[in-house]
């Protein structure tokens, strides 16, 4: 599926297909309304959030010396430990590590770092077969999509769709249940699972302390994933860490409730290295990579450094207004969303997408139920001043803000212009195709209704005393 | 099974000089660490509490509760869950307790094998059942807690049934609580510690909640009052 270069021809393509509207709602809405139940249902909510803001934030500061205390503890526990720069690095590592073992097949579990360095591609170009087996990544794999949402990645197709897919790809009856369609993934992986010489997962949260890597799951493919195959590699960004096992509780608490509304996951894996010779199964080997990939530009920068603290729940997804009009692919980044607008620009830099921190109203409700009180409309804000200092926006634009500023500024010259603009706008509303006049305006109108002027402004009524507002009347 | 580390030292380097060049600004600012310990965790209440507060979160989310007054009562109730699936093959963790009660549940003709190192992965893929013995409950959240050192992970993974075992005094109030305890119970820490909530589930499709994906499609927890009973 090939897709526009730009980010705004995507967007507008996006925002122009309701169908795609009806089922991101579908998806985001009852996760949200789950998240506020189990927070509310949860003693200490708000004070679990700040405790796990904390542990986040004391991590980040003290990365220099909690990368090598973890390195050092897995080494204790037999695993081996890498460290990659950039994508190109992190995937020649996996790839070294697979032809070492003689590996053929590598299953995956769900993780969105092998998304952002593009794993499966780098595999597949090496001749080895890479299987998705997170029931949703499985789907878009078959789809050859990206996935378009962190939690849920196969968000954007039907129930008919999805059976589409396995009808073309496996050969099989188009199934018209859910659980038909669960069982032929199940069906068909697990013979992949036995195969595999190698499982690839992300990690959630790990532990400097005790050298814990924490993988949190609903389907059980992340344990077939660590369990089974007789190499494990766990891909990490380095800013995945905590300082302290007792940090870990506080982060698990919040993690699956902000993410799909769980008190808990099914599943959750505290993995700290290889099979013991007295123990029936795990891997042989354990491998872990520690990834950098623009981290450290991120971390180098205070003014966004806190996006660092993300732990990918997707909740400020679900929030965004404009994600849930445009989906995760519209964003073309690994991330998308409110977070995604944040990372990517600090992954990538900005003069790779300037567009990206416009993609939001600023209404915060990201920062509302982001789990960590991450600032993203704070942060999309500094992101949009260093955007504009690059000059990526139109000459007009620029144009328009300098004259806004200086009529702003002014109280006279407001005064002054304000009846006109009223004036304006309501002819435009009197007579909506004089829009199409200009261009700006008519961009702004095509997904927007032009408000009616109030018949008195603000000012007006101000100076009335506020006694004859009509909001007010009974 | 050690294996040598084989990255070679530069991007570490480069990594961890980025790193400390990033946090130059921070180095005066002292970032507190947060209280050790759990502040939040409850206070420790009586047992039967806990016990109806595992149970009510475990029903939430799919796992069936049963409970034993003894081991030979935990028998009979995995007798009827045998019975309930037709089971012909089941595998068990080398515990005790675990053994004892899957051996008094089996009749004859049901297979029963001990998982232990050398046992095969097909042949624990191969059981009806998968019978483990946890080693610790979580109130809060309704969750088992599995440690690898005191059976194979895959007998509560590859079955479609798994039937965890476990005496009712191992429940704990909450997850910092379990994690405490595992690390402080073990000298080397687990190789893989396994918290379970619910049998396997997904909603990928539509939001539809399946369950049953890739592990077991089903979880019965027997809580037994008298293990030694």
């Amino acid at each position: 599926m090939s897709m526009p270069p730009s980010f705004r021809e995507r967007a507008a393509a996006a925002a122009a297909d309701t169908a795609l509207h009806a089922k991101l709602d579908h998806a985001s809405l009852p996760f949200l309304e789950k998240r506020a139940h189990v927070f509310a249902a949860l003693p200490d909510g708000e004070a679990r959030r700040d405790r796990a803001r904390e542990a986040k934030a004391h991590a980040i500061a003290h990365l220099d010396t909690l990368l090598p205390a973890l390195e050092q503890r897995l080494i204790e526990h037999g695993c081996a430990v890498h460290w990659a720069s950039d994508a190109a690095e992190a995937c020649r590592i996996v790839l070294d590590i697979a032809a070492r073992a003689g590996v053929r097949l590598v299953v995956k579990g769900k993780s969105m770092v092998s998304e952002e360095i593009a794993l499966n591609a780098s595999l597949a170009a090496a001749g080895l077969e890479a299987v998705e087996t997170d029931l949703g990544e499985y789907i878009v794999q078959l789809a050859g999509v990206p996935p378009s949402h962190i939690i849920t990645p196969a968000i954007h197709m039907s129930q008919d769709d999805v059976a589409a897919l396995f009808a073309t790809h496996l050969g099989e009856p188009h199934h018209t249940t859910a659980e038909a369609l669960t069982a032929v993934a199940r069906r068909v992986l697990r013979e992949k699972f036995r195969a595999a010489g190698m499982g690839v997962t992300g990690v959630n949260v790990a532990s400097a302390e005790s050298g814990t890597l924490v993988v949190v799951e609903n389907e059980g493919n992340g344990r077939m994933t660590l369990t089974l195959p007789r190499v494990h590699v766990a891909l990490m960004g380095i800013e995945k860490l905590v300082a302290r096992d007792d940090d870990l509780a506080p982060m698990l608490e919040i993690l699956p409730r902000s993410a799909t509304g769980q008190t808990l996951t099914s599943y959750v894996s505290l993995v700290t290295g290889p099979r013991r010779s007295d123990e029936t199964d795990g891997p042989d080997e354990v491998h872990v990579v520690l990834l950098d990939n623009g981290r450290t530009r991120v971390l180098a920068d205070p003014a966004i450094r806190e996006a660092l603290y993300c732990l990918r729940c997707g909740a400020c997804l679900n929030a965004c207004p404009v994600y849930r009009r445009i989906g995760g692919h519209a964003y073309g980044f690994a991330y998308s969303g409110p977070i995604g607008a944040v990372l990517a620009p600090g992954l990538l830099g900005i003069a790779q997408v300037p567009d990206l921190p416009f993609a939001s109203t600023l209404c915060g409700a990201c920062r509302d139920v982001c789990p960590v009180r991450i600032d993203i409309p704070r942060l999309l804000l500094t992101w949009r001043a260093r955007a504009t200092a690059l000059a990526t926006t139109s000459r007009g634009e620029r144009l328009l803000v300098r004259g806004w500023r200086r009529l702003a500024a002014s109280p006279a010259l407001y005064r002054l212009l304000a009846p006109l603009a009223r004036a304006g706008s309501a002819l435009l509303t009197r007579f909506p195709a004089l829009v199409r006049l200009a261009p700006p305006l008519a961009a702004w109108e095509r997904t927007r209704a032009l408000p009616t002027p109030a018949p008195r402004s603000f000012h007006e009524r101000w100076r009335a005393g506020g006694h004859d507002d009509e909001s007010h009347a009974p | 099974m050690p294996v040598a580390t084989t990255t070679s030292p530069m991007p570490r380097e480069a990594i961890l000089a980025a790193v400390r060049a990033a946090l130059g600004d921070v180095a005066q600012t002292a970032v507190v660490a947060p209280a050790a310990g759990s502040p939040l965790s409850v206070a420790p209440v009586e047992r039967a509490r806990l016990l109806a507060g595992f149970t009510a979160e475990a029903r939430a989310v799919g796992t069936v509760v049963h409970a034993a007054s003894s081991a030979d009562d935990a028998g009979r109730t995995l007798a009827t869950i045998l019975a309930d699936v037709a089971a012909a093959r089941v595998v068990v963790w080398p515990t005790p307790l675990a053994r004892r009660v899957a051996h008094t549940a089996a009749p004859a003709g049901v297979e029963v094998l001990v998982a232990a190192p050398g046992t095969a992965v097909d042949a624990v893929a191969q059981a009806d059942v998968g019978v483990t013995e946890a080693d610790a409950l979580i109130a809060a959240s309704g969750t088992l807690v599995l440690r690898a050192a005191s059976g194979a992970r895959t007998v509560s993974l590859l079955p479609p049934l798994h039937v965890a075992v476990v005496p009712s005094a191992r429940i704990v109030p909450d997850l910092a609580t379990a994690l405490r305890a595992a690390r402080g119970s073990a000298g080397a820490p687990d190789t893989c510690l396994t918290l379970i909530s619910g049998p396997s589930r997904t909603a990928d499709i539509e939001k539809k909640l399946v369950v049953g994906v890739h592990g077991p499609c089903a979880l019965h927890v027997i809580l037994v009052d008298d293990a030694e009973g």
